[in-house]
């Protein structure tokens, strides 16, 4: 068991399982390479909390923000992730929240290996999608591609 | 700022594992080709900007929310 202490948070609990490796960093925070992956309860969300720095994110599962979304991931991110097959990884947008609601990026999904433990926030490059993309109000999944 | 000249098919090593290759240049546009380790990530700078702003966007809100209050909202998601 470790702990995180968080200014946010309080004291989070976690175990060696649910750290991942970001060996390329997060943009913008790019010196920080390892985050724990937690789930919070009562919600689809997670949180993505830096083991040493107060730096966190929280992350949606992809298929509970949207329908209709795809991408190829190249060889290169296979390689770094140490993935046996591209279905080895979860997809995660990260969550943004504004005052008038929530938003997620759906340009630059996390993508998690739960078998390497290894991630990294990759950023589609052919396709336009949105950076800031509303979350329906409702709580339903939206149609990404009845919109492009 | 280091500036080089180059002319097409040479190439710029950058440390010792970053190779920058002109391949060909079409009117205004100079096309470059790269080679870099598996974790470094070659983007367009706009792109990469626009990333970093939104991550950062990202990261302060949870900073400046109460943990209470960021559950409630998270929680509410699903709830409706």
């Amino acid at each position: 068991m470790r702990q995180i202490n968080s200014k946010t948070y309080g004291t989070l609990e976690l175990d060696d399982s649910q750290i991942y490796k970001f060996e390329a960093g997060i943009p913008g925070v790019s010196n920080i390479s390892e985050y724990a992956f937690l789930p919070m309860e009562g919600t689809p969300f997670f949180l993505l909390h830096a083991l040493e720095e107060e730096v966190s994110f929280f992350l949606l599962p992809v298929q509970e923000a949207v329908v209709d979304y795809s991408f190829q991931i190249t060889d290169d991110i296979i390689e770094l992730l140490a993935l046996n097959s591209p279905d080895d990884v979860g997809v995660m947008v990260v969550v943004n929240i504004q005052e008038e609601g929530l938003y997620v990026n759906l340009l630059a999904p996390v993508l998690l290996s739960p078998y390497s433990h290894k991630g990294c926030q990759y950023i589609i490059k052919d396709q336009k999608l949105p950076v800031r993309y509303p979350l329906n109000p409702e709580g339903g999944r939206l149609n990404v591609g009845a919109e492009t | 700022m280091l500036v080089l000249r180059r002319k097409i098919g040479e190439s710029v090593v950058i440390g010792n594992n970053i190779q920058v290759q002109i391949l060909g240049i079409e009117g205004d546009q100079i096309k470059l080709g790269f080679v870099a380790p598996k974790d470094v990530q070659v983007l367009r700078q706009e792109l990469y900007q626009e990333i970093v702003a939104e991550n950062m966007a990202a990261k302060e809100q949870t900073g400046q929310l109460q943990q209470e209050q960021i559950l409630n909202l998270l929680k509410n998601y699903r709830s409706t």
